[in-house]
Parts: structure tokens; C-alpha cells; sequence
């Protein structure tokens, strides 16, 4: 049993540092020969084709760290998510991979970068749409012989645009919201669904009671099957707000006009307490107030009944009047 | 008493109509606020230029167009790239005069701020300064001053989308023995920093090719979970398994409840999504904390396995 404990710690030998019995706080490692330290850059703008069908752009990665690094590059297939996020597949993008022409493999000297040209040759076959390309960038484990090989990854976007007219369709799915709401603002959403077959750059706004509120500093892309959520807060700025939102989106079609559809939200009322307390104060002023009306005027009738030659004599005053006559 | 009655009622007629009359009044033209525009290009003669003008209603009113006055000899013929405050339309340029058509016109409150941003122009011929006058329903307003010459520089500043990934572990061993505690159960902790100027922020997949195994398929360590959604305590940790725990500080954060418990989870060989961040960030810390542990039915072999950490940023 001895022999065998010790071939297994033989077996897991130790390469990058001591380790530390579980349950003891984790202390940072300082930087060693087994880090990686680097950045990838792409291109900010969306990029188009040339004349010749063919784009030309660039990857920009770095080598942050104090020791030279190898950096692997390939292109991968995205798929698109809800909200902007995408998750990079480990495999070869039948469409694009094949006319894609990236260096693969780069050797950083430490604090260097390197701008790496990208060419991408577009099948004559796609519509005009906005794709998104995707790249990894893979630095290699120094020590490659190590028990658990850590490979670290940055995934970069392409965002390739075919320009050229084509139908887009949106849907907006406004989230359902209460009908009275007592605070003085009011926080609401809505889904902004792409539901057509090609990607759209679209911007959304809402109207809402005597505001027109921005919902994003920028026009977003939505691909093809994704949504986006989309938030907005309204501060009430009287003593109620009774409305109906209404979102709207604007997007291209690749023509010189810009489209706009537009959702309803749920009718709401949204009363601040200020409101509430104003409209106690009211109520609690008229109560007082008819009340004090009944009293003064309960008052004026006993003082009325009390004047002399304004009221009638009581049947035990007459009986006594009677008594005394009749006597 | 009937005086008094009366006296009431013209107060409340007098009122009333006052306040009809406020109700009913037609919007007034009044002076457009933080008017604005600017040219992607301002040397003459230029073709493909974007035109951007902005400002702020000063009345509520129903836009059904705004138009736009550019210096004599502009040309081209724009497109509509970007508009907010407004729905969608196109635009045409006629002479001097860019005309922007809202296909469905609705009020549009006082204070909304309004862009129109269209691509496609080629710049006159003739330099000089010159401004835009812009008229939105009732109201109008002048423009700052855009100058026009070869002398001018076209200053154009684009900032990359960048994403930097630091980690300071490539890989580790640990050197593990059934016969001494303290080397039964090994934790590696590996810190990871991410920086990124994306809009929506990022996520941090993690993923395996295998459980740690050995020269034979048959020897291997167990995930300590499925996945992330379900995780152990540390003090449940069971012998024979591998597997992890998060922390982070920054914007991301775990996109589990085990993960944000400090709860040990299983690799996955599929990849997961274990850390999201909604924003740009100038460095967000993870500390990703392996752990095996072991005893004397684990055989002693040697164990390897490949673990890849992915940023991915979202725009």
C-alpha cells in the first residue's frame, strides 16, 4: 500500500509551486514562468468587403507580461446570444473559417504587441446582412507537460457588414408590468426580438407620459433568432402619472429610409406618496371642515330655538298654560 | 345668501375658462436648445461624409419633418444611419436644404433630444464657415459653426474593442499522498484579471476535456458536481473528486448560486458560463481554487487534464 501511495505522489509531481491544504486561505502567486498576460483588439467599426470580395482587416494582440508567449490564432464559429453576449464554439466556421487567412501561431517577446492582418474572402453566395465573425486567441501553457494544463482564451468579435437592402423584422415583447404602482418613479423593460432572417442594428426608445426616454447611447446589433432587453426609468414629475407605454424601435434595411415599429406596454398609474399624503391632508381638512359646518349649524338652530318669538311653546308649557287658565 | 351663491359661480366660470384657455393654447414657436452638427470629414469637395445635427424641442408639438440647411454646392444623396428623439423616415437633400420626413409623425414632448445622423454627403466645393439652420415643426435654431478648407484636419479617433486576460497559473501539479493529510487534499488557487471596453461587459467560460485521469480511462477523479448548479460544501467534499470554487470582485460576478456561495462545482467537458460582467471594465479578479482530494482507493497513477478559461466580450 506504501509503494503504491508513493507512486501516485511520484505521479503528480509538483511543477508550478507549492500547493496548499485545503481549507488554508489562498495566497496570490507573484508572476511566474507559468503566466499569461496578454489582450486581444479588433476592429471598432463594422467592416465590409472591397471591390474584390474581400476584407481586409486586422487582429491587434499583446504580451503583457515579463516572459515571452506563444499566442495560437483561429477562426471559430460564433452563436449569437440574447443581450449582445455570444459564445465562440471550439469549432470551424464552415462559412467563413475556409476564407479566412490569419497567422496561427504568434511568438511575443515580452511587453510587444503585433498587429496581425486578417484577410477574409466573402462567399459570393450571402445576402446582404451584419455578420459576426468569430477568433480565439489561445496562449500556450509554458510548461505543456504539466498534470493540469491550463489554457487561457480571449474571444474577438469581427463584426462584417454586407451592405445592400434587406428586410428586417423585429418584435417588440413589452415585460408585463402592475397596474398601480405607489412610488414616485417607475422602472419598466421590454424584449426587442429579431424574428426575421437577418441581422438588424436597431435603437429604442419609450414614450411614456410627456417623456421620450433613450433606452441606449448606441444603435445595438441583433442577430437573426436574438433579442435584447431593454430598461427604462420614469421619475413622476406631477402628482400621478396614468399612461401607456410605448416603445419604439428604430432600424435599417439597408435602404436610405429608416424603419420604426412601436409596442404597447400595460395601461399603469403610478402615484408618488407625496400625492398620497397631499390627498390625506385634503381629506382630513374637508372632514374638519364639515364637521365644523354640522356643529355651526347645529349651533345656529339652538340659538334660533332659544330667541325670543321664534319658537313654539312645548306641550308641557301649554298644559301649563291650560292648568293655569282652567284654574 | 343668493349674492354669495353667484359670487361663487363667476369665480368658478372665471377659473375654468382660464384654464381652458391655458389647456387649449397652441404651441408657440420658440428657439431649438443645444443645437448642434457635425461632419464626419470637413475637407472640401469630399465625398461619403456623414452629416450628424442634434438638438432639443423646445415645444411639444408633432414633427412631421425637420430640415436642415447645408452650404451651397453640398451634394449627394443621403441615407438615413442613426436617429433618436424621432421615428424612423428618410431624408433627401433639394438645393440647400436637407428635409428629413418622419413616415409617422406623433407629438413629440418639449426637452427631447433629438439626432439625425445621415451618411452619404459630398461636401462643397467652396470653403469657408458655415452654419446649419434647423427648423423642427414651429421651432428653429442655428447651429454651431463647421469650417470647410483643405487646412482642416480631420481628426478621427477610434478606440479598438480590447479585451486583456491575465492569469498567473498555465498549469500546476499537485503531488498527492493517501498517507498524509495534509497532502490528501490539495486546493490551487488560479487568479484571473479581465479588462474590457465592451458595452455589455463579458462572460468567463469554463470548460475540461476530462476529469484528471490516468494511463488507463478507468482511472480518473469524479467531478465534485454535474455542473454549476448544484455545489458542496467544503466540508462535504468527497475523496476521489476534482473540482472548484469561485470568487471574484469587480463588475462579475457568478452566474450560479453555488458560485457565488463559495461552493465547490465539477468542470464541465461542454464549457460553462460561470462569470458575467453587464459593463466595461478596467479589471475584474477571479480567483478560480482547484481542489482534489483523495484516499486510499484513488490509484496511483498519473492524472492530467486540460482545463481552458475563455473571456468572451459583449458588445
Amino acid at each position: 500500500m506504501l509503494k503504491r501511495a508513493v507512486a501516485l505522489a511520484a505521479a503528480v509531481a509538483v511543477a508550478a509551486g507549492p500547493t496548499a491544504p485545503a481549507g488554508a486561505a489562498p495566497v496570490p502567486h507573484p508572476t511566474t514562468t507559468g503566466s499569461a498576460d496578454f489582450s486581444v483588439s479588433t476592429s471598432a467599426e463594422p467592416v465590409s468587403p472591397g471591390t474584390d470580395g474581400i476584407v481586409h482587416t486586422q487582429l491587434t494582440v499583446a504580451n503583457n507580461g515579463t516572459h515571452p508567449l506563444t499566442v495560437k490564432l483561429r477562426s471559430v464559429k460564433v452563436e449569437p446570444q440574447d443581450n449582445g453576449q455570444s459564445v465562440l464554439t471550439d469549432d470551424a466556421d464552415p462559412t467563413w473559417t475556409p476564407g479566412v487567412t490569419v497567422n496561427p501561431s504568434l511568438q511575443l517577446a515580452a511587453h510587444t504587441y503585433r498587429s496581425v492582418p486578417v484577410t477574409i474572402k466573402v462567399p459570393p453566395s450571402l445576402l446582404p446582412d451584419v455578420y459576426l465573425l468569430g477568433f480565439v486567441a489561445e496562449a500556450q501553457p509554458v510548461d505543456p507537460d504539466g498534470a493540469v494544463r491550463i489554457y487561457h482564451r480571449i474571444g474577438a468579435l469581427v463584426t462584417l457588414q454586407l451592405a445592400g437592402a434587406r428586410q428586417r423584422q423585429l418584435k417588440i415583447i413589452f415585460t408585463p408590468n402592475r397596474f398601480l404602482t405607489i412610488a414616485s418613479t417607475f422602472d419598466g423593460g421590454f424584449t426587442v426580438a429579431n424574428v426575421g432572417d437577418a441581422s438588424a442594428l436597431a435603437r429604442s426608445q419609450v414614450r411614456l407620459g410627456d417623456r421620450l426616454i433613450r433606452t441606449s447611447d448606441s444603435m445595438a446589433l441583433i442577430p437573426t433568432g436574438t433579442s435584447r432587453y431593454a430598461e427604462f426609468h420614469y421619475r413622476v414629475h406631477g402628482f400621478f402619472l396614468w399612461a401607456r407605454p410605448q416603445a419604439q424601435v428604430n432600424y435599417g434595411n439597408g435602404t436610405a429610409t429608416l424603419q420604426t415599429i412601436t409596442g404597447h406596454g400595460d395601461r399603469l398609474l403610478v402615484i408618488p406618496w407625496y400625492t398620497l399624503v397631499l390627498l390625506g391632508l385634503i381629506a382630513a381638512t374637508l372632514t374638519a371642515y364639515w364637521i365644523w359646518l354640522r356643529r355651526r349649524r347645529a349651533a345656529r338652530r339652538e340659538a334660533a330655538r332659544h330667541r325670543p318669538g321664534r319658537h313654539r311653546p312645548t306641550a308641557a308649557a301649554a298644559d301649563q298654560t291650560k292648568t293655569a287658565w282652567a284654574a | 345668501m343668493a349674492r354669495s351663491w353667484k359670487s361663487r359661480l363667476a369665480t368658478l366660470t372665471v377659473i375654468a375658462s382660464a384654464s381652458a384657455l391655458v389647456v387649449a393654447a397652441p404651441a408657440m414657436a420658440a428657439p431649438l436648445t443645444t443645437v448642434g452638427w457635425s461632419m464626419s470629414n470637413p475637407q472640401p469637395s469630399i465625398t461619403a461624409v456623414r452629416y450628424t445635427w442634434s438638438f432639443t424641442t423646445a415645444t411639444t408639438a408633432t414633427i412631421g419633418a425637420v430640415t436642415f440647411t447645408v452650404p451651397a454646392g453640398t451634394a449627394g444623396t443621403p441615407s438615413v444611419v442613426d436617429v433618436y428623439g424621432l421615428t424612423g423616415g428618410s431624408a433627401a437633400l433639394s438645393g440647400t436644404t436637407v428635409t428629413y420626413t418622419v413616415t409617422t409623425p406623433t407629438s413629440i414632448p418639449s426637452g427631447t433630444s433629438v439626432l439625425i445622423s445621415l451618411d452619404g454627403f459630398t461636401n462643397t466645393g467652396t470653403t469657408g464657415t458655415y452654419t446649419s439652420a434647423i427648423a423642427a415643426g414651429s421651432d428653429t435654431g442655428t447651429s454651431n459653426s463647421v469650417t470647410i478648407s483643405n487646412n482642416s484636419t480631420a481628426i478621427n479617433v477610434v478606440v479598438a474593442r480590447s479585451t486583456a486576460f491575465t492569469s498567473d497559473t498555465t498549469s500546476f501539479q499537485m503531488l498527492m499522498d493517501p498517507s498524509v493529510a495534509a497532502l490528501a487534499d490539495q486546493t490551487r488557487a488560479v487568479h484571473l484579471t479581465v479588462a474590457t471596453n465592451a458595452t455589455n461587459g463579458y462572460v468567463l467560460n469554463v470548460k475540461t476535456d476530462q476529469q484528471p485521469t490516468g494511463g488507463a480511462p478507468a482511472r480518473h477523479f469524479s467531478a465534485i458536481t454535474a455542473d454549476k448548479s448544484s455545489g458542496v460544501a467544503s466540508g462535504s467534499f468527497t475523496n476521489g473528486s476534482f473540482g472548484y470554487t469561485l470568487s471574484t470582485t469587480g463588475l462579475g460576478t457568478g452566474t450560479s448560486t453555488p458560485l457565488t456561495s463559495g461552493l465547490y462545482v465539477g468542470y464541465v467537458t461542454g464549457g460553462e458560463n460561470v462569470v458575467s460582467a453587464s459593463g466595461p471594465t478596467n479589471g475584474d479578479t477571479m480567483t478560480i481554487t482547484n481542489r482534489a482530494k483523495i484516499d486510499y482507493t484513488q490509484p496511483a497513477d498519473n492524472y492530467s487534464a486540460k482545463v481552458t478559461y475563455t473571456v468572451v466580450p459583449s458588445y
